[in-house]
């Protein structure tokens, strides 16, 4: 019997018990042996044990997230507490803005009646801000300009994108001032009830463009007085040239006429100096003639506009050579052209002009017992092209390279070579007016090779 | 030189040079001379003369003495009424407008000459500076206009 009560040890029994009570719901009664008849209450106890432990597990939970709860909505209690400063700050802060701001800040309700604006009024409008609530907007613009602020305002309250306004605002004396307007739809619950906006005085930038406009004005006034005095001075010289050709001309024909008069119905009362004379007079009218033929193109070259064109080369040259054709049988000239000739960027009667003088001096500045041979080619250079006339004449000493393009300049005097002194002054201006250049290489009794360059019409290449 | 059939009336054997240089005149004289031309050559020296010369008018009313001319030759630069007012006239004058208009003279700009045929010119002609070439153009001018060319019928009698 003892046996068996100590096999289930009624202390442990009571401690377990006692353990519970005390709320230790994990305590339970250690099972050694068979349990009879004791069993049954050894294992009641414990499943009360065990029942009373998730039941208490349980509570326990639903109150920690019960705490958990109230933490939260105290924090959030505190959020909003924030919120409300903040927007109490920022409300502040916009009032703070509105009431300081230069600009005229602004609410307009759907009807267009003023419902907020800001103290800037006054400045502007001469009233205050309560004496503008509740008037309409249309009050206060120029008639004509009263439907564009209305579009305006239609565009805003249907929700449109705006792009700021230059318009005129009307005081209640009549005083205008120019202001810029930026207007927004004001939204509230997803619905527009009125438009809000800045205006800002813009007196001082209006003023300014003003300035400006008006020192643009005088700048176009004066170069348009310029370009006046320029279009005169060349008009002048239009008719100093015309006057030249043609007041000129007539005493030189009259020089040319009557030495022709002399010499044929005198000639039997002139003796051989009274006809040497005559001639000399028919010669120097005649030289006279030509000079004034060069000085009215160069003239012309250096005041003349013109546009560059493709111009073959080679038909410019083909057409010099048939118009020199009487000069080239005459004195036997051989003109051998060696390459094709190419298609440039000019000015095709200033070409005809610069070629036919290079190739008239080819032939001209030979010694006298040799027959002139001429040879001409082009090379292509970078989107140059080079066009070479090679001449077996007398040859230009290096010292000379430069000068003999300038105006009037001879080298030889006019009874051995004739000519104005003005042929390459024609060529180097003429090819200038093309951005294109001139040069030369000779000797003394070596011929001469000159060329000029021109645009090409490709692009960049060589060959 | 001429052929002679019946169209061609006595009127139209003049030529109307307008000219006032005394050289010029002398020297376009022998140049016709010497190229053996048979019209004759009538001769004002401004714009103003060759007009009234074209009427009718004044000194010229006389068509007896004072032709219709076949072909006009026009300087440009004259005294009292240019060339170039001249043709602006000419081309306004019903009959008178049919005569052909050389122009002959000195400038060879190119506004000139433009002006010239937009005016109406139905040539126009550099006077060379020497004798020789003078010659040589008329001799053309003579072959071209006096000879290859048809010329018109010229109605109007003077005045308009």
């Amino acid at each position: 019997m003892k046996n068996k009560i100590e096999r289930f040890n009624i202390e442990q029994i009571i401690e377990t018990i006692q353990r519970i009570a005390a709320g230790d719901f994990t305590a339970r009664i250690p099972i050694a042996g068979k349990r009879e008849p004791y069993d049954a209450i050894v294992t009641g106890i414990n499943m009360l044990g065990e029942e009373i432990e998730i039941h208490t597990k349980e509570s326990e939970e639903h109150e920690e997230a019960l705490l958990n709860m109230l933490e939260d909505v105290n924090e959030a209690r505190l959020v909003t507490e924030g919120a409300k400063d903040a927007l109490m700050e920022s409300e502040e802060k916009f009032r703070l803005i509105a009431e300081t701001s230069s600009d005229m800040i602004f609410q307009i309700d759907r009807k267009g009646n003023f419902t907020y604006c800001s103290p800037a009024i006054k400045k502007i409008l001469k009233i205050s801000p309560d004496d503008l609530i509740g008037t309409n907007f249309k009050h206060y613009f120029t008639a004509s300009e009263l439907p564009i602020i209305t579009q305006a305002f239609q565009h805003a309250i249907m929700g449109k994108q705006l792009d700021p306004l230059e318009l005129l605002l009307v005081s209640e004396d009549e005083i205008l001032t120019p202001m810029e307007f930026s207007l927004v739809p004001v939204i509230k619950n997803d619905k527009i009830i009125g438009v809000q906006g800045i205006a800002r005085d813009i007196t001082e930038r209006k003023r300014t463009e003003k300035q400006l406009q008006k020192y643009h004005k005088h700048l176009e006034e004066l170069v348009e007085e310029r370009t006046k005095q320029l279009q005169e001075t060349n008009e002048e010289l239009e008719a100093f040239a015309f006057s030249v050709s043609h007041d000129l001309r007539a005493p030189l024909r009259a020089m040319e006429g009557f030495a022709q008069v002399l010499l044929e119905d005198y000639s039997t009362k002139l003796d051989a100096g009274g006809v040497e004379y005559a001639e000399r007079i028919i010669d120097a009218a005649n030289r006279m003639n030509n000079l004034i033929d060069d000085l009215l193109s160069y003239s012309r070259l250096s005041r003349a506009e013109f546009k560059l064109k493709n111009v073959s080369l080679g038909k410019v040259v083909k057409e010099i050579i048939s118009q020199l054709e009487p000069r080239i049988k005459e004195k036997e000239v051989v003109v051998e052209i060696k390459t094709k000739l190419p298609i440039v960027k000019g000015h095709r009667t200033t070409l005809i002009k610069i070629i036919s003088n290079l190739i008239i001096n080819a032939m001209t500045f030979v010694a006298p017992d040799v027959k002139p041979k001429i040879r001409i080619w082009s090379e292509n250079h970078n989107g140059w092209v080079r066009l070479y006339i090679e001449d077996n004449g007398i040859g230009i000493a290096p010292e000379y390279h430069e000068k003999i393009f300038r105006i009037f300049e001879r080298l030889h005097g006019i009874e051995t070579y004739p000519g104005t002194g003005i042929g390459l002054a024609i060529v180097r201006k003429g090819i200038e007016r093309m951005d294109g250049t001139v040069g030369l290489e000779s000797d003394e009794g070596k011929g001469s090779r000159f060329w000029i360059e021109v645009k090409s019409t490709r692009a960049k290449d060589n060959d | 030189m001429i052929e002679n059939n019946e169209k061609i009336d006595n009127n139209q054997h003049s030529i109307l040079l307008v000219e006032d240089d005394p050289n010029d005149i002398i020297l376009i004289k022998r140049a016709f001379k010497k190229a053996n031309i048979g019209h004759s050559l009538q001769i004002v020296e401004n714009g103003e003369e060759a007009i009234a010369y074209l009427t009718g008018v004044e000194r010229f009313n006389d068509r007896s003495h004072y032709p219709m001319p076949a072909l006009i030759l026009l300087d440009l630069k004259l005294p009292r009424k240019s060339g170039h007012e001249v043709l602006e006239w000419h081309q306004k004058q019903p009959g008178i407008r049919r005569i052909p208009i050389i122009v002959l003279t000195s400038s060879k700009r190119k506004a000139d000459i433009n002006k010239a045929y937009d005016l109406g010119a139905n040539s126009y002609l550099i006077k060379p500076v020497s004798f020789h070439s003078l010659l040589n153009l008329i001799q053309d001018l003579n072959m071209f206009w006096l000879n290859i060319n048809k010329n018109p019928e010229i109605n109007a009698e003077g005045k308009k």
